[in-house]
């Protein structure tokens, strides 16, 4: 062998890709991100006729009425200064739904509807499938509750209207459309992890190709190319099959692995950590944490709107062109994406908590 | 198509009054054709919307077209990467950016909105404007969509963009977002059409439901999103589709000479060159060259030695195909390799 060898050894890093062939694949799941100063001065079509321009919303001043009378500006300040988020008002007796995990454990609840400020709130039960709080405040004049939709989804490309920006007087809109099928969001991550990687290819998805540093996988002695078979007796096929497993889990809890190794069979005890979350690019290009959802999957189902809510314009109601309507928003949860609870789960849900 | 009116010029001089009557009845019924058939689109000649109506004709255009739009709109994977694209013919040509190709002539994989995968090759790109052209190998017939020739969009016209934002998820499906442009240059449309990575390459439409642009990049504010605009695919398209690599960047890196590679050892021997070990898995071996074949020519020229070999191969780049004229057991056989990439 002569000098060729030296193209051997290159051609394996192919499989394992160096560095700048990995930042390529970067850059084509991303939208490259160029800086914001560039386009703002140079004028081009005037702020306020923008889809969610102040002139476009002058044609949603019905739906902005609505917002007036059926939706709660929702504090959590000791002063009612500072907005939390949005509610919805879903009877005349002062019962309102808003998102549980944003007013959970706060010591102080004030609302405000129309220009009416509550500050005898009570907080009466959460459903945590739907992250959704039921609240209660004892008006002197009924309240006048969404109109909430009776028929069949509302069908993709629709305009739909939410709580935007509010001054103590005056509740805006904010614009969008239905932009996806109405379906099930479920992460496709649990919250702890063994602290292995497996390999990418499908018909060797259990082998072990990586072990990370003094997480629990490590220290109970799984190695790289160990085959794992199965977790806590549930033998795996689908990658889902071991989320199911870890969901149940919380971080130190222990799990049985089953695995072989060089034909041999193992059961190791595998302490479970907490998943280190990071953000992905697109987390990032959407906001970051100052603008999604803490809590932004795992919901039966829901509206996928292109509305640009932020995480403390949530909890309000969704409406149609009708003013109908056909959901709550529950989670900002990136730059092209918020969801809402549709009507129909919406109406079964008020039903079950207001029993 | 409606925002197309010619109007007949007028002509009065000199003309009895039947034939200018009937010159005005001509006249008339064409501007109220005309005006009829704009109508349609009135959003796009006002400032803002008014009334429901005016809403209502928005989301008419969108709902109607949305369907056959969504189905053109393909998920693009390379490697663990996602992008998206438009198919624009009805045997699966595509669409998409430069910055997800990357290069002419790598093969990838496009998946339907049904969720149906399809080997594909990106053809030519145009690296500066981050246009980029592909196709599906697979013989079919796709669903697919017009492209706005006419170059007449303009400020202010409603849009809706589509793409498999984050990547391809069947339950989701490709998703709109509906918008106004609200900025164009030479090479650039802007909208307030949210676009997020995954979407790049994704279809800009105007609400004809015609192809008008590609989700190129954005800036950190929501109102930023900037598209290729159909005028950038029009004048390169013949390059486009026949595998050039155009520009200088930023969206594509051109490959350098000398990145090529075939992936075996090899020592001089009479006439030829005589092959050692050769990399599983690399190009000369997916080409079924095998140890102990002797090359003869490379790119047509009878070989010297091993240096003449290697200089040939530095005038090459990755993706590039070449051809080799072998000898084994006696028998000459050509072949073609596609280099990999060094």
């Amino acid at each position: 062998m002569n000098t060729d060898d030296e193209k051997i050894s290159t051609a394996w890093n192919m499989r394992f890709p160096p560095v700048t062939f990995i930042s390529m694949l970067v850059l084509s799941v991303s939208l490259f991100v160029v800086s914001a100063q560039l386009s703002s001065a140079q004028g081009g079509l005037p702020a306020d006729q923008r889809i969610n321009g102040k002139r476009v919303w002058a044609a949603f001043e019905t739906h902005r009425e609505i917002l007036q009378r059926s939706s709660a500006v929702i504090y959590t300040d000791e002063r009612a200064r500072v907005k939390s988020l949005y509610g919805t008002v879903v009877s005349e007796d002062g019962y309102i739904l808003t998102k549980a995990s944003e007013v959970e454990g706060k010591s102080h609840l004030s609302l405000r509807i129309g220009s009416e400020l509550y500050t005898e709130v009570e907080l009466l039960g959460v459903d945590n499938q739907w992250d959704v709080a039921l609240l209660k405040i004892t008006p002197e004049q009924p309240l006048t509750p969404v109109e909430l939709c009776s028929g069949d989804d509302v069908a993709q490309g629709h305009w739909v209207v939410s709580n935007g920006s509010t001054t103590r007087a005056q509740r805006r809109v904010r614009l969008g459309v239905v932009s996806a099928e109405t379906r099930k969001i479920s992460t496709t991550k649990s919250h702890v992890v063994l602290g292995v990687e497996f390999d990418k290819d499908k018909e060797t998805q259990w082998k072990v190709a990586s072990v990370s540093k003094d997480k629990g996988a490590q220290k109970a002695g799984i190695k790289v190319g160990d085959i794992i078979i199965s977790a806590d007796g549930v033998k795996l096929t689908e990658r889902e099959d071991l989320i199911e497993v870890l969901k149940k889990k919380q971080p130190g809890d222990k799990v049985v692995i089953e695995l072989t190794r060089d034909k041999k069979k193992l059961r190791l005890d595998v302490e479970l950590s907490a998943r280190q979350d990071v953000m992905t690019r697109n987390d990032q290009m959407s906001g970051g944490e100052n603008q999604l959802s803490a809590r932004r999957s795992e919901f039966p189902r829901v509206i996928d709107h292109d509305t640009p809510l932020t995480k403390v314009s949530v909890g309000g109601p969704l409406l149609n062109l009708d003013g109908v309507c056909i959901g709550m928003n529950i989670a900002r949860a990136s730059r092209v994406a918020t969801f809402a609870i549709p009507a129909r789960e919406l109406s079964e849900l008020i039903k079950r908590m207001t029993k | 198509m409606h925002q197309r009116c010619y109007l007949p010029l007028l002509y009065l001089c000199r003309q009895s009054w039947r034939v200018l009557c009937c010159q005005f009845i001509v006249i008339g019924s064409v501007l109220v054709a005309s005006s009829l058939y704009a109508g349609a689109f009135m959003f796009n000649q006002q400032e803002v919307p008014k009334t429901k109506a005016d809403l209502v004709a928005i989301q008419n255009a969108l709902v109607e077209n949305l369907e056959a739009c969504r189905m053109a709109t393909v998920s693009i994977r390379i490697g663990e990467g996602f992008g998206s694209g438009v198919i624009v013919s009805p045997e699966g040509l595509i669409l998409s950016a430069a910055h997800v190709t990357a290069a002419v002539n790598e093969e990838m994989t496009v998946i339907l909105n049904d969720g149906t995968e399809h080997k594909a090759i990106s053809m030519g790109l145009h690296s500066e404007s981050d246009a980029a052209m592909m196709r599906i190998i697979d013989e079919g017939e796709y669903p697919y969509v017009e492209i706005n020739k006419s170059n007449d969009y303009r400020l202010g016209h409603w849009v809706f963009a589509l793409g498999h934002s984050g990547g391809f998820d069947l339950e989701r499906g490709a998703v709109v977002r509906l918008g106004r442009i609200v900025m164009e240059n030479d090479s650039t449309l802007h909208t307030d059409c949210k676009v997020i990575g995954g979407d790049s390459g994704g279809p800009l439409f105007d609400m004809g439901g015609e192809l008008i642009g590609i989700h190129s990049r954005v800036s950190a504010s929501l109102e930023q999103n900037m598209h290729v605009p159909m005028r950038e695919y029009l004048k390169h398209w013949d390059a486009l589709k026949g595998n050039e690599f155009l520009g200088d960047g930023p969206f594509a890196e051109r490959p350098v000479k000398g990145s090529g590679f075939l992936g075996f050892a090899s020592t001089d021997t009479d006439g030829g060159l005589l092959i050692g070990e050769v990399l599983e898995d690399g190009p000369a071996a997916n080409a079924g060259i095998e140890t102990g074949d002797i090359i003869l020519e490379f790119e047509g020229e009878e070989l010297t030695d091993k240096k003449h070999f290697q200089s040939i191969l530095k005038e090459k780049t990755r993706g590039e195909e070449v051809e080799l004229l072998i000898m084994r057991n006696g028998e000459q056989k050509k072949m073609t390799v596609k280099l990999g990439e060094k």
